[in-house]
């Protein structure tokens, strides 16, 4: 049992008690406001990176990378700046203007925070993805959303937005959510049975209904989020989805798509399809991020659905206090490298 | 370690300080405006109490439609019943703005998760995926305004509580004892002028301001003003020169042809209604203009305007053609933000009255 897990009962309504808590404790939740530290980064794919400088920032802090006769560099200057001597050097590369950087799961991931504090223990484990990377190039997507990186996770996590904003079907009887968390992840799993099959794979599944489960991991300090969605019968998404905080209005997701019983085309535009939905959020999270941005303290209400989101609420801001006075660990339940497979298919 | 390097540090650590200390500045100001407004009340627009012009009846359809007024942002749709209605343009789940939402049968649903409010409760009517048993708390609910429709405008109540029985929204001036059917001309122009300067404008010289001195005078003062200050509003009643032509100084002007006009205002608003002898086929023309204030310097006006007899239709007519030459020109914001500039320097009786009824509602308020 987590440390968070003992108390949340208390501030984040139970999913079975309806309107137990309306207002909750999310009058203080401000997205793009503060920088959470001493966290990995798999900030570009690390197939796509060249000669040729890329630049992706994290929380407005420039980072070039690179590679140098095949090795990957990330640097806080382009390598013209470096050749005139522009050099910024800063207390994320203790002074050497280069980033702690390591390669895995096909994704260069850099360290945002103390230089000291880096160890490639602390990349998340990702399930059902090669450690040494080389996917496809079709496996891998890159999209920009208009908002914190708050927001995306929150999206993520809200199961029920799916069945209205993505909506093909509306309503979803008797489908259950469960919530769980650490002091660094928040895991939510929803099921539904004898849902209707969408139209356009019917004749393709043979059948008129169809179970789902859908889980989302969200590595809270870092945004990465993990997303495994089962369709019996129908198809299975793999996705790790990173939210990497570019600015307070700006979050770039690089995707790894990792769709299973699918036919190969559909498998080759299913980057493109994430472009589709993503657009749809997207159209959402612009105008919601101006708000919370300009916010001037007034709190949401939620419904009982909105479990996950509170919980993701409740462990950020409690990752912000920390944060605040110096605390940049992680505590015991929250290792981001322990293995979440059984957690994902379990649910 | 170089100078360089040194100031490089201090603005890397700058930026984490200034999201932390952008967090600490609004988070006193949250506390402040927290006391201030607990909870989903009614929201203070930064204007006065009155009925405020937000748009014409015509321009709401089947689509929720979002208006900025004052400092507030609200949502303006109408019912599948045909009634029109306000709430604030933000929903209380997820802050999304309810104006990208739809209209349906329990009331207008958000685009994001789908609650649903009603247009005149501001209550939750609906959250999917809830059992058939549930019904959404009675806290759920999101400011509702009070809306009034006269005149082919949507008028919106900004005071606290219910809408005051005695404020109109329109001046008693000019009304038709039956209204007439026939055509009715409207403008809209986006302004870059203060709502108050506009609303002083329109009342010394709408012929000038909204480009019909051929119908209501825009030249020089021929007789009046004689002002008159009653419950409704501000009447000034006088007589301009139509033609605003350069003149030979100490000479005639090359035409002496003046045209009447009545103008009234209600001073809270600026709701302004002008009333002028029809040139041709006789009977009058009486044109109403609302001022939508959505910034400090820019308020949106609309005008209609519309003929009592079925000769004067030909002034509407005409009124559509020349109206049409000025967009295509892009003289209408202009005229107006001129004749707002030009207030600041004006002497004028009905101006000095207006200012005087303003100041007297604000010490009252004060009070």
């Amino acid at each position: 049992m987590s440390i968070l897990n003992s108390d949340a009962p208390a501030a984040a309504p139970s999913v079975a008690a309806p309107d137990s808590a309306l207002v909750s404790g999310t009058a203080n939740f401000r997205p793009g406001r503060f920088a959470l530290r001493n966290t990995w980064f798999p900030v570009v794919h690390s197939r796509l990176v060249g000669r040729r400088p890329v630049l992706r920032p994290i929380h407005g802090q420039p980072i070039y990378l690179w590679r140098e006769n095949g090795a990957l560099r990330a640097s806080e200057d382009s390598p013209r700046d470096r050749d005139r001597g522009r050099l910024r050097a800063s207390q994320l590369t203790a002074g050497t203007g280069f980033y702690p950087l390591a390669e895995r799961y096909g994704y260069a991931w850099v360290w945002y925070g103390d230089p000291e504090a880096a160890s490639p223990d602390l990349i998340p484990r990702i399930p059902y993805l090669p450690e040494a990377g080389n996917l496809p190039r079709h496996f891998l997507g890159n999209v920009v959303f208009d908002c914190s990186y708050e927001l995306v996770c929150d999206n993520l996590l809200d199961l029920t937005h799916a069945d209205f904003l993505h909506s093909w079907q509306q309503r979803v009887a008797g489908s259950e959510i469960s919530v769980s968390s650490t002091s660094e992840t928040v895991t939510v799993a929803r099921f539904a049975s004898d849902r209707p099959v969408p139209k356009a794979q019917r004749r393709k599944l043979k059948a008129d209904r169809q179970s789902f489960r859908m889980v989302t991991l969200v590595h809270v300090r870092s945004g990465v989020c993990i997303l495994y969605g089962s369709y019996e019968p129908g198809m299975s998404v793999r996705m790790l989805h990173p939210a990497n905080p570019e600015s307070a209005t700006r979050t770039r997701t690089t995707v790894t798509f990792n769709m299973q019983r699918l036919s190969p085309l559909a498998r080759h535009l299913s980057p493109l399809a994430g472009h589709q939905i993503a657009c749809q959020d997207n159209w959402a999270l612009r105008p919601q991020n101006q708000r919370y941005l300009r916010s001037s303290g007034e709190q949401d209400l939620n419904s009982r659905f909105d479990a996950a989101s509170l919980r993701f609420r409740k462990v950020y801001q409690e990752l912000v206090a920390r944060q605040r006075l110096g605390d940049y660990s992680y505590l015991p339940d929250g290792d981001p490298a322990r293995d979440v497979t059984a957690e994902i298919e379990r649910g | 370690m170089s100078v360089r390097e040194q100031v490089s540090i201090a603005s890397a650590d700058g930026t984490a300080l200034s999201r932390e200390a952008a967090d600490g500045l609004s988070s006193t100001a949250s506390a402040e405006s927290a006391s201030r407004t607990p909870g989903p009340g009614r929201e203070p627009f930064g204007l006065a109490a009155g009925w405020w012009p937000v748009s014409f009846g015509s321009e709401l359809g089947d689509s929720p439609r979002g208006v900025r007024l004052g400092a507030r942002e609200v949502v303006a749709y109408r019912d599948q019943a045909g009634a029109a209605h306000t709430l604030a343009d933000q929903c209380p789940h997820r802050r999304l703005p309810l104006s990208m939402g739809l209209v349906i049968p329990e009331g207008l649903q958000c685009g994001y998760h789908g609650w649903t409010f009603d247009g005149t409760s501001g209550q939750c009517t609906l959250i999917p995926n809830l059992r058939p048993a549930e019904k959404p708390s009675g806290r759920i609910r999101v400011p509702a305004y009070p809306v009034v429709e006269a005149d082919g405008f949507v008028f919106v109540w900004t005071g606290p509580g219910p809408a005051d029985p005695m404020a109109s929204p329109l001046p008693a001036l000019g009304a038709p004892a039956v209204p007439y059917q026939g055509r009715t001309i409207r403008g809209v122009a986006k302004v870059r002028a203060p709502h108050a300067r506009l609303s002083a404008a329109l009342l010394v010289n709408p012929g000038a301001a909204l480009g019909l001195s051929w119908l209501l005078g825009g030249g020089g003062e021929v007789l009046g003003p004689e002002v008159t200050v009653d419950t409704s509003g501000v009447t000034a009643r006088r007589h301009r020169l139509v033609w605003n032509l350069p003149r030979v100084p100490t000479f005639d002007p090359v035409s002496n042809w003046a045209a009447p006009s009545t103008v009234a205002t209600v001073p809270a608003t600026g709701m302004t209604v002008a009333v002028a002898d029809a040139p041709v086929g006789g009977g009058t023309v009486r044109i109403v203009i609302g001022l939508t204030p959505t910034g400090l310097y820019r308020t949106t006006v609309r005008w209609r305007i519309e003929a009592h007899t079925e000769g004067a239709c030909l002034v509407t007519e005409a009124c559509r053609w020349v109206g049409a030459a000025r967009r295509l020109a892009r003289r209408v914001a202009r005229a107006l933000e001129a004749a707002a500039d030009a207030v600041e320097t004006v002497t004028d009786p009905a101006v000095d009255r207006l200012r005087e009824v303003r100041a007297a509602a604000v010490g009252e308020e004060l009070s």
